[in-house]
């Protein structure tokens, strides 16, 4: 079946079969690696990307149920040579070692700095909860959000 | 990838749903953060996959305090805590159990009816709708139906839900202010099942204060315990008053062991819980 989407502002129309997942469809059909499968069960995050306006695990979301939807990659955040100021701060701050969930980790800080663009440690806390990192300890990976806030204008 | 196949079908009307779910292992979705769980591991395998996301009926949401609060099926966890102030505001310890579901991901694609149909014994929001009396709305090709949530689960994965029949809606009566806390014993602080889970209400705190308590992963089902509601209400909340409330839930509770922790382990947070609950919302009389 045929379905359309929009991924980083861009229409696309993809042959996806009901039993692929839109993780499946963005890696294997469109070529977007940056969001990765760990877990495959809504565990560990390193597939978030955002889904109308919201980050959602796409290993759980069945390619058909994305028709309709704007999605969000890590692709889409670079412009040109320039880097995002969120993929800057994570950068500067070392908050990556292997960097498998590092796409999950800049996808979920996305969505959370445009709804709540300076948030305390536990807003964080929370809404990164959801993504895992088995390298960096997490300290690092909280310097990187802090600091992605601070260029993007949200923290003092 | 799942690794086998099947049909999907996304009917826009409530009517052509539940025609396709009449189909033989028809299932439907509206979060997927667990069907899709089940059937990548191959436990789950629908022939016909019916997403209900379409149905506008599914998606109305509604609260006074004279009606309580419904909201229909397909109301993703994170919308209705985050869109709906009143969730919030008149429902304390649903709003802390919805919180505490799963990550922030899941949250925003799981539903609160999702959540039930599970019927997992770790439900982290049947506890608190539990206490606050919710009912269930379902609706088949044979008509519609309203079901006690203390009478939806009737044992790990399994519920009164007959075959092409879902649940539409969920309505929570408002009895009044209240006060509440959902507390989570879990392995890691986040997304995790919890080992034990306990919803605590008090309705009315100040005035006739009617204490409700449930509990998941303690049982086949996550259960309240009208016993120990029926001990405390109308006594002072001395410790002497609470500890005998606590030891109630404790002897009224049967977990087992398993990865999450030793049903030993269980009985006893059953028991601390409670006084750790009450004495957080301040209603434990000083003094012993």
């Amino acid at each position: 079946m045929k379905i359309t989407f929009t991924v980083n502002n861009e229409n696309v129309e993809v042959d996806v079969k009901p039993n692929e997942t839109l993780l499946d469809v963005l890696r294997e059909k469109l070529y977007l690696t940056g969001a990765k499968e760990g877990c495959g069960n809504g565990e560990c995050g390193a597939c978030t990307v955002i889904y109308n306006g919201r980050p959602v695990n796409s290993c759980l979301v069945l390619a058909p149920e994305a028709e309709g939807a704007v999605i969000e990659t890590v692709e889409g955040l670079t412009k040109g040579n320039n880097l995002h100021p969120i993929q800057e701060a994570f950068l500067e701050t070392n908050a990556f070692q292997c960097g498998y969930c590092t796409p999950g980790f800049i996808m979920s800080t996305k969505a959370m700095l445009e709804k709540v663009p300076n948030p305390t440690k536990e807003v964080i806390v929370e809404r990164l909860a959801g993504n895992l990192c088995r390298c960096t300890g997490y300290t690092v990976i909280l310097d990187a959000v802090k600091l992605a806030a601070q260029k993007m204008g949200g923290a003092e | 990838m799942i690794t086998f196949s099947y049909d999907y079908v996304k009917p826009k009307t409530l009517n052509e749903a539940l025609d396709a779910l009449n189909e033989d292992d028809a299932y439907p979705i509206l979060g997927g953060t667990d069907l899709i769980v089940k059937m990548r591991a191959g436990r789950v395998k629908p022939k016909l996959v019916v997403d209900l996301k379409s149905i506008d009926e599914l998606f109305h949401v509604d609260f006074s305090k004279e009606s309580g609060l419904t909201f229909g099926a397909g109301l993703k966890l994170n919308v209705l805590i985050e869109e709906f102030d009143y969730v919030k505001e008149y429902y304390p310890t649903l709003y802390q159990g919805i919180r505490v579901v799963g990550g922030y991901q899941t949250r925003n694609r799981g539903t609160v009816v999702g959540n039930l149909c599970n019927a997992s014994p770790a439900s982290d929001t049947a506890p608190a709708l539990l206490t606050y009396n919710a009912e269930l709305n379902l609706i088949s090709k044979n008509g519609e139906r309203t079901v006690k949530i203390t009478e939806f689960f009737t044992g790990p994965g399994k519920t009164v839900l007959e075959k092409g029949e879902i649940v539409k809606s969920v309505h929570i009566p408002f009895e009044g202010e209240n006060i509440g806390r959902y507390y989570k014993v879990s392995r890691i602080k986040a997304v995790d099942l919890s080992t034990i889970g306990m919803a605590l209400t008090i309705i009315d705190p100040d005035g006739t204060r009617d204490i409700r308590v449930a509990l998941a992963s303690v049982a086949p089902t996550p259960i309240r315990i009208f016993k120990a509601e029926e001990f405390i209400k109308g006594k002072e909340l001395t410790m002497k008053n609470v500890e005998e409330f606590a030891q109630i839930i404790h002897d009224s509770v049967n977990p087992i062991t398993d990865a999450r922790g030793t049903a030993e382990y269980r009985k006893r947070m059953a028991k601390i819980l409670p006084i750790k609950l009450l004495r957080e919302m301040k209603m434990i009389k000083e003094g012993l």
